[in-house]
C-alpha cells in the first residue's frame, strides 16, 4: 500500500508510493519516492525504474524525493543520478523536495547530500525547491527562472551554499528560507558571508518572505541587520525564529523599528527573550509578532563560581538553536 | 572439591592458594579485587607485584603451586608508566614509531597525551619477561587473564582485525592512514564523510577523535585532546578544531604512534542523547554491563557522561537485536578463550538499531556500583573462575 503521511508539500497531501501499487493521482498529491533497508524495500534505483514505468508519471508536478537508502552514509546521488537521467520523463515538474527523510531513517546532520547542481538545467520549470540536510551539500550555477520558493533546511548551512545563493538568477523568487544552524553541524558563515547575502537580496525584487533562522549567531545577526541600510521594501514577512535570539539582540533590532513596522510578521519564536524585553518588542512593534516558545539559557557561571571583571558573561552564556541533534 | 583437583593434579599438597595480582600497589583495583577474593576464597593469600619490578620473587616462583595470575593496569602510577615507555622504547622505534619525547613525560600529571606506542611495547615485554619467569620455574600457574589476550586487545588494528575476521559486527575501518592527506582523501570515500580516529594504541578516550567532512573547505572535529603552549593535553570537555590548519597537527601526532580510523556510527539516543554500553562478558555471555550517554559522540564515562543501568539499553532495542549480540559475544569469547572476562565496548546504530563492538578493553572490567545477583565484577569473574578451574590445563596459553 501506498503511504498516506500526514503532512503536505507544495499544497498537496503526501503520499509515499510503494513497489506494486498504482500510482498515486498526480492532480491531487504529492509523490513521495523514499525506500528504507529494513523493509525488504528493493534498491533505491530499482525502485526508481520501476516507478517510470508507472502511467501518468509524464503528470507529476509536485515529487518528493526522500530516502535513498542508508542516506546517514550514502550520498543523495543514489537517488538523483537516476531521476537527472530521467529528467526528461518529469516535463510538468514544479514543485520538488529533496531529502524529505524522517529523523527515524536520518537525522538531518546525518543526511549525506552531495552536488545536486545538475537538477538547475534539467528542471527549468522549477516553482518550489525545498532540500534538507547540507552535509556534502554542492549546489553551483543556480538559474532558475520561475522558482518562487526556496527553503534549506539545515542544521548547519556551509557558506559556499549562501555565496552561490548570492549569486543565483532566481527572478521571480518570493520565498527565501535558510536555516543557517550551528558551526558543529557544518555552519560555516561569517559575517562578511551573512553581510555578502543581504547585499544580494536586491537581485530577488520579488522576494516577500525572507527567514534567516535557526541561527546560533542569531544576536550578531540582528546586529548586522541594525547598522545596515532596511530591508528592500518588497520585503513583508521576516523570520529571525528558531534561534538564539536574546535581549541585546532584539535590542538591536529595535533600532529599525520603522521598517519591522511596515512588516505583516515579524517571526521570532524560539527566542531567549526576557519578559521585559517580550513586553517591549509588543509595546514598539506594531507589526503582528511571533514571541511563542521563550527559551532559558544555560549558564557556567553562578554565585559559586562568578567571573572575573574583565570575563563577558556572553562566553559563558549557552543558547541554543531550535534544531540541532 | 576444588582442593581435591589441586592436590590431584599438582601431586603436592599446598596450603592456601595463593594469587599473584601483577599491578600497581596504590591502584584502588588492587583493594577491590583483594575484597573480592576474600569473599569467593577466604583462605587465599593475595600477593601484589609492581609493574616496574621485572624479576617475581624467588619465593613465589618456588611455590609449591599452583599460583593464579591476574594483571592489572599499569597506568595508574605515572612512575610506572614512564619505566615501561623506557622499557618499550626501543621495540616502538623498530616498529617505526616516533620516540616520546622527554617534555611529554616530564608533564604527565599535568595531563599530558602519551602516544602510548612505548607503553604497549614496554608492557608487552614485561609481561612476557614475567611469563618467561612463570614458566622457567616450572611453578603450576593460570592466568586470570592471559598476556597474550590483554596484548591482542590493547592493539586496535590486531584487535580490530581478530573481530571482522570472525565475523563481529564492528564499524568498517582502515589501518593503513598515516598522513592528513590520506585521511583527508579518504573523507571523500562514499561513506566515510564521518570517521572516528583513534591512537592504536590507546586507551580510556585519550586522543579520539570524531571527524567530521561538512563538504568542501569545511572540517570539523571533536577531540578529547587540546593544544597549550607546544603540548598536547587531555581535556575533561571535548574541543573543537576547526579546518584542516588546527586539525592536521593533531593527526600527524597521533598518527606518529599509530592510528586506526573507522566509520563513525550514529549511536543510538538515550533520551536525546548519543548513548553506547560497556558490557562485562563471562563465558560468552553478557554479566554486567553500563549505558554510558553523552551530549556528544564520545560517551566515556570519565568525561562528564553520564551513566544509566544497563536496562534501560534493552529497552531502547527491537527483539531482533539481542539475539544478534549474544552470538558476538559467544564469538568473542571463543577468540579470546584464555580470558576469564572481556570488557566490551558495544555501540548500538541509531537507524539500523543493530549492535557494533567498537573495542575490547584489556582493562575495563573494574565496573563499580554495577552489580549482578549480588555480586560485583570482579566476584563475577572469580566465580566463574573457581568454578572452571578444574578444567584449566597447565599454564595455558
Amino acid at each position: 500500500m501506498s503511504i498516506k503521511e500526514n503532512y503536505s508539500f507544495a499544497g498537496k497531501p503526501v503520499i509515499t508510493w510503494k513497489t506494486g501499487h498504482p500510482l498515486p493521482d498526480p492532480a491531487t498529491s504529492a509523490i513521495r519516492l523514499s525506500v528504507s533497508e529494513y523493509n525488504n524495500d528493493p534498491e533505491f534505483a530499482a525502485y526508481f525504474e520501476t516507478f517510470l514505468q508507472q502511467p501518468g508519471v509524464e503528470q507529476i508536478d509536485t515529487l518528493l524525493i526522500g530516502n535513498w537508502g542508508a542516506a546517514y552514509e550514502r550520498g543523495i546521488g543514489h537517488a538523483l543520478d537516476p531521476f537527472l537521467a530521467a529528467a526528461n520523463r518529469f516535463p510538468a515538474l514544479k514543485h520538488l523536495s529533496l531529502a524529505d527523510i524522517p529523523s527515524s531513517d536520518s537525522e538531518i546532520s546525518w543526511i549525506n547530500m552531495g552536488d545536486i547542481s545538475g537538477l538547475f538545467p534539467a528542471f527549468q520549470g522549477l516553482r518550489t525547491l525545498h532540500v534538507q540536510g547540507s552535509n556534502g551539500l554542492v549546489m553551483e550555477n543556480i538559474r532558475l527562472p520561475h522558482l518562487e520558493e526556496l527553503v534549506m533546511v539545515s542544521g548547519g548551512l556551509p557558506s559556499r551554499i549562501t555565496q552561490e545563493i548570492a549569486v543565483a538568477e532566481l527572478p521571480k523568487l518570493r520565498k527565501l528560507e535558510l536555516w543557517l544552524g550551528s558551526y558543529n553541524y557544518g555552519c560555516n558563515i561569517s559575517p562578511e558571508h551573512l553581510e555578502q547575502l543581504l547585499d544580494a537580496l536586491p537581485r530577488f525584487p520579488e522576494l516577500k518572505y525572507l527567514a534567516l533562522c535557526n541561527y546560533e549567531q542569531a544576536n550578531q545577526l540582528a546586529q548586522l541587520l541594525a547598522e545596515r541600510p532596511p530591508l528592500q521594501a518588497g520585503i513583508t514577512m521576516l523570520d529571525l525564529s528558531k534561534g538564539t535570539l536574546a535581549d541585546h539582540g532584539a535590542q538591536a533590532l529595535l533600532t529599525q523599528a520603522d521598517r519591522l513596522n511596515q512588516l505583516e510578521l515579524l517571526d521570532l519564536h524560539h527566542h531567549y527573550l526576557s519578559d521585559e524585553m517580550m513586553a517591549t518588542l509588543s509595546e514598539q512593534l506594531t507589526c503582528r509578532l511571533n514571541l511563542n516558545d521563550q527559551e532559558e539559557a544555560d549558564y557556567d557561571f553562578d554565585e559559586d563560581d562568578p567571573l572575573e571583571d574583565d570575563e563577558d558573561p556572553e562566553d559563558y552564556t549557552y543558547r541554543f538553536v531550535f534544531l540541532s541533534e | 572439591m576444588l582442593n581435591h583437583h589441586e592436590f590431584s593434579r599438582s601431586g603436592r599438597a599446598t596450603g592456601k592458594p595463593l594469587w599473584l595480582l601483577l599491578a600497581d600497589t596504590q591502584d584502588p583495583r588492587c583493594s577491590h579485587f583483594a575484597s573480592a577474593l576474600s569473599n569467593q576464597q577466604p583462605k587465599a593469600e593475595l600477593r601484589v607485584h609492581d609493574w616496574r619490578e621485572a624479576s617475581l620473587p624467588a619465593d613465589l616462583l618456588n611455590h609449591p603451586g599452583p599460583v593464579h595470575v591476574r594483571v592489572e593496569s599499569a597506568s595508574h602510577n605515572l612512575e610506572a608508566v614512564r619505566h615501561l615507555v623506557a622499557l618499550g622504547e626501543s621495540e616502538s622505534l623498530q616498529q617505526g614509531f616516533a620516540p616520546v619525547p622527554a617534555n611529554t613525560l616530564a608533564q604527565l600529571q599535568q595531563g599530558a597525551y602519551l602516544p602510548a606506542a612505548g607503553f604497549y611495547y614496554g608492557v608487552k615485554q614485561r609481561l612476557q619477561q614475567w611469563q618467561q619467569q612463570l614458566l622457567n620455574s616450572g611453578v603450576e600457574h593460570h592466568w586470570m587473564n592471559s598476556p597474550a589476550h590483554i596484548l591482542a586487545v590493547s592493539d586496535k588494528h590486531a584487535c580490530h582485525q581478530t573481530l571482522h575476521r570472525a565475523g563481529v559486527a564492528v564499524p568498517d575501518a582502515r589501518y593503513d592512514i598515516h598522513q592528513p592527506e590520506q585521511l583527508w582523501s579518504l573523507l571523500l570515500q562514499p561513506g566515510w564523510r564521518r570517521v572516528f580516529v583513534k591512537p592504536r594504541f590507546g586507551a580510556g578516550g585519550s586522543g579520539i577523535v570524531a571527524l567530521t567532512h561538512h563538504g568542501p573547505g569545511n572540517l570539523h572535529a571533536l577531540t578529547t585532546l587540546e593544544y597549550d603552549n607546544g603540548q598536547w593535553f587531555n581535556c575533561i570537555r571535548p574541543r573543537t578544531l576547526k579546518g584542516v590548519a588546527q586539525i592536521a597537527p593533531l593527526i600527524e601526532l597521533l598518527a606518529e604512534s599509530g592510528l586506526i580510523v573507522e566509520k563513525w556510527i550514529p549511536k543510538l539516543k538515550h533520551k536525546q542523547r548519543e548513548c553506547d554500553s560497556r558490557l562485562l562478558v563471562i563465558n560468552g555471555q553478557v554479566q554486567l554491563g553500563v549505558v554510558r550517554s553523552s551530549s556528544g559522540p564520545i560517551t566515556n564515562l570519565h568525561l562528564l557522561n553520564q551513566r544509566h543501568p544497563i536496562e534501560e539499553l534493552w529497552q531502547l532495542l527491537p527483539e531482533s537485536a539481542l539475539p544478534a549480540l549474544r552470538a558476538d559475544m559467544a564469538t568473542l569469547a571463543e577468540l579470546y578463550p584464555h580470558s576469564i572476562q572481556l570488557a566490551v565496548d558495544v555501540a548500538f546504530h541509531q537507524y539500523q538499531r543493530r549492535h557494533r563492538v567498537l573495542e575490547i578493553n584489556a582493562f575495563g572490567d573494574f565496573l563499580q556500583r554495577v552489580t549482578a545477583q549480588g555480586y560485583n565484577s570482579y566476584e563475577l569473574q572469580l566465580r566463574h573462575y573457581l568454578n572452571t578451574l578444574a578444567a584449566r590445563t597447565n599454564h595455558h596459553d
